[in-house]
């Protein structure tokens, strides 16, 4: 089992690899503005559309997942949980359009970090992304 | 652009139809084998054999323009896709990157590109995106096409105008909310509540209240407005029963708590749907009617059962002697449904009193609904 990351605060200065981000969200609008703003911030980025697709991504063993928990192929929920199986240190952020508390509930403590509710702001999830990461 | 799979599946289609119409040309044509003797080498027979080719050569024309048209419409849908694609890249590095980048140009893709992003961004990427919107003049545009074009361009111009919800495009969709044609109005309706906010919201109450819908469509147009308070307190004071009805449930489906009180007030009505519509927001809102809890009580031995179920919801909210006799007396209710509102309204106000109902509630469906109601402990 790897050690956690640490994660940029703000650009990256070089020297360390750049911390790897899967983006798992069938939302185009959503992929593009993630993986823009978390380059900018110094992470490497890989998207999926699919929860099949990004579940063969979670192979590569990605530092974080942002993932929203409606597919068309399947829950979400499976992904957090397979992310989580994989690679313990993996922190999971739930970016969703369900904005009940129960789905925020069910997400916890299927083991998710966080959870972000659609709309969001980029400049909150980058932050939130870099407290969990910086936690030892 | 086709697939190789779709130019496959255009091909067999082709070769099939082209097979079926020469197979049933020469099954014609062996079938009046006596006739085709009889004819033989006349004029008569050279015109069948045309007609038949005509036929066949018709049927394989006309299967070609329908695969035309499907792989033309099947690129143009790809070629959209990649504009709004492109132009949501262009525009995201503008919104969260490089500002300079965010020049739309007057597209259908473009627009497309800034109505996702708006619905995907908060914060001050969200405004930037609107304000994006706004300078971008495409609104406008919809906005003439609202004016002038068709039925059905109209329609489309609403929900451009409801996705980017600039209320300065109010003025636009306001002379739709009278008109004649009902489809037209309730798409208008629709959009102007996704538009208005809380500083337009009350002038389009008041626009509104002169219009008619049916309560289904009331309901919609208030469960989707921005900022619903004003219309939800002009319908509730209206005269018109479906404008009434739907307000009433969205109070409990929006959770607005603010028109509580208006809501317990309407337990006195004669009208049954509008009491138990009444009665589902109180509960909804988990508020117990105070000062009229008799009339509550009467709702819940009244006629029809959709009425006494909901009643029976709101005596959960309740307690008391009387509410829990009531409740006994609602375990027997021939309503199935009924039966269940009333056990778990004594799981949460008298537990003891349910689990007497489950060993000695004279009705023997009353007991078995207590027994099922009872909490884990106390059934084991």
């Amino acid at each position: 089992m790897k050690t956690r990351p640490r994660f940029p605060s703000g650009p990256l200065g070089g020297g360390a690899a750049a911390p790897s981000v899967l983006i798992a969200d069938p939302d185009v609008a959503t992929r593009s503005v993630l993986r823009i703003v978390l380059e900018r911030t110094g992470y490497r980025t890989r998207a999926a559309v699919t929860a099949a697709e990004a579940l063969a991504l979670l192979n590569d063993r990605p530092d974080a997942l942002v993932t929203e928990l409606v597919f068309p192929d399947r829950r979400g929920l499976e992904l957090v949980q397979a992310a989580r199986q994989a690679d313990p240190a993996t922190i999971v952020i739930v970016l969703s359009e369900i904005s009940n508390d129960l789905a925020v509930i069910e997400a916890l403590r299927a083991g998710a970090h966080d959870y972000v509710r659609k709309p969001f702001s980029p400049d909150e999830l980058v932050a939130r992304l870099e407290r969990h990461g910086s936690r030892d | 652009m086709a697939r190789g799979t779709d130019w496959i599946f255009g091909g067999t289609v082709l070769a099939s139809v082209a097979l079926e119409s020469y197979a049933l040309a020469a099954l014609v044509a062996s079938s009046f084998a006596p006739m085709r003797a009889l004819v033989h080498g006349s004029p008569v027979a050279a015109a069948v054999v045309r007609g038949l080719n005509l036929t066949a050569l018709n049927a394989v024309a006309v299967t070609l323009i329908i695969l035309l048209l499907h792989v033309v419409t099947a690129a143009g849908r790809e070629r959209d896709g990649a504009d709004t694609g492109y132009w949501l890249e262009h525009l995201a590095e503008g919104l969260v990157g490089d500002p300079q980048a965010a020049r739309p140009r007057p597209t259908r893709a473009a627009l497309e590109a800034m109505l996702q992003l708006q619905d995907t961004l908060s914060g001050d990427a969200g405004e930037r995106a609107t304000e994006l919107l706004r300078r971008s003049g495409l609104v406008r545009a919809g906005a003439l096409s609202a004016r002038f074009r068709t039925r059905f361009s109209r329609l489309e111009a609403f929900e451009i105008l409801a996705r980017a919800r600039l209320p300065e495009t109010l003025p636009v969709i306001h002379p739709f909310l009278a008109d004649r044609d009902d489809m037209l109005r309730f798409a208008a309706a629709r959009a102007a509540a996704r538009v208005a906010d809380a500083a337009t919201a009350p002038d389009l109450a008041q626009r509104l209240a002169g219009t008619t819908f049916g309560s289904r469509a009331w309901l919609e147009i208030l469960l989707i407005a921005r900022a619903p308070l004003p219309l939800v307190r002009t319908l509730l004071a209206s005269r018109d029963p479906a404008a009434r009805w739907a307000a009433v449930e969205a109070v409990g489906r929006r959770y607005l708590l603010t028109f509580a009180g208006d809501v317990a007030g309407l337990l006195s009505e004669d009208d049954a749907e509008l009491l138990a519509a009444a009665l589902r927001a109180l509960a909804r809102l988990r508020y117990p009617p105070v000062g009229r809890e008799a009339l509550v009580l009467a709702a819940a031995r009244s006629e029809p059962d959709f009425v006494r179920l909901q009643a029976v919801r709101v005596l959960a909210l309740l307690g008391g002697e009387e509410v829990a006799a009531v409740l006994w007396d609602r375990l027997a209710d021939p309503s199935f449904y009924v039966r269940q509102a009333a056990a778990r309204a004594l799981e949460t106000t008298d537990a003891t009193l349910l689990l007497r109902a489950s060993q000695s509630h004279p009705d023997r469906y009353g007991r078995a609904m207590a027994r099922q109601a009872l909490p884990v402990a106390h059934a084991a």
